[in-house]
């Protein structure tokens, strides 16, 4: 059983990273993008894309008993059938 | 048009004339990628939906996935706005005095370089394969009074109207800053003259 609050744990890493990075990019786009509505235009679509899916995924994480486990060898083994 | 004071050293009474960026069906690969990794989460969840609905049972399992899944497409997202980004910073601005030349390498590497236009000595506008003839976007080279330095102008739309654009735009500035481009001209007449001299002393030319 792995619980499910290590996966949140490194989940919170790699959004830190990639926040880290989107935050380079949009900072460059902005820097050096001339003034131009397509400039503004991507960066507010980037902006809205990871706003749904952080917010959808947060959403679907607060209505799941993160104290509960992952069980693998379970999901390998009994009443499952393999994915692929 | 975008504002000359934008620009970086922007020079007295310049005027912008055109920006250009590479043909947009440069970037058409990536448009596509966009459409499809729009789709892929949804695709995925019928596709699991379809072949193995109990995983959707599995609260845990659905925990892990919408994270994992999500931190993806995240990633996947951000490589496409990072592509963009190097696409649309790429840019060759076009004002009465000079040309310049953007480039944005990945997310941390930019090089600008200018070039006077009463230097400009040949201005050479190719259109080659199929897809740019019937497009009409291709290459512009930009030859200057030096040897070996040129601009290039990758995949813009309508290369042969910015060839005459930049041709007649050097000619006005030539006839404005006489005594610049003169200055210029002599200037590169000499150290032609010197890298003659050195080569001939080095035995490389007769």
């Amino acid at each position: 059983m792995i619980p499910l609050i290590y996966f949140l744990i490194l989940w919170v890493i790699v959004l830190g990273l990639f926040f880290i990075l989107a935050g380079f990019s949009v900072l460059q786009m902005l820097r050096f993008g001339l003034a131009h509505p397509v400039t503004e235009i991507s960066t507010a679509v980037f902006a809205l894309i990871v706003a749904v899916v952080i917010v959808g995924t947060i959403g679907y994480l607060s209505g799941v008993d993160l104290k509960s486990g992952l069980d693998i060898s379970a999901l390998l083994n009994v009443g499952q059938t393999p994915l692929f | 048009m975008f504002h000359v004071n934008k620009l970086p050293g922007a020079l007295p009474d310049e005027k912008p004339i055109g920006l250009y960026r590479r043909h947009p069906i440069t970037i058409l690969a990536l448009i596509i990628s966009f459409v499809i990794v729009i789709v892929l989460p949804f695709a995925a969840y019928l596709f699991i939906l379809i072949l193995h609905p109990t995983y959707y049972l599995n609260q845990q399992l659905m925990a892990v996935f919408v994270m994992f899944g999500g931190l993806f497409f995240l990633f996947v997202i951000m490589f496409i706005y990072q592509n963009f980004l190097d696409y649309w910073l790429d840019m060759w601005i076009v004002t009465n005095r000079r040309i310049m030349n953007i480039e944005q390498n990945g997310l941390f590497s930019r090089t600008t370089s200018e070039l006077r236009l009463y230097r400009v000595q040949d201005v050479t506008a190719k259109v080659d394969g199929f897809v740019r003839t019937m497009l009409d976007f291709g290459m512009v080279f930009v030859q200057t009074a030096g040897e070996k330095e040129y601009f290039t102008f990758e995949d813009v739309h309508h290369p042969n109207e910015i060839a005459k654009k930049i041709l007649e735009l050097a000619e006005i500035d030539r006839k404005e800053h006489l005594d610049e481009a003169m200055e210029a001209i002599e200037s590169t007449e000499i150290e032609h003259h010197n890298a003659i001299k050195e080569k001939t002393a080095r035995g490389l030319e007769p």
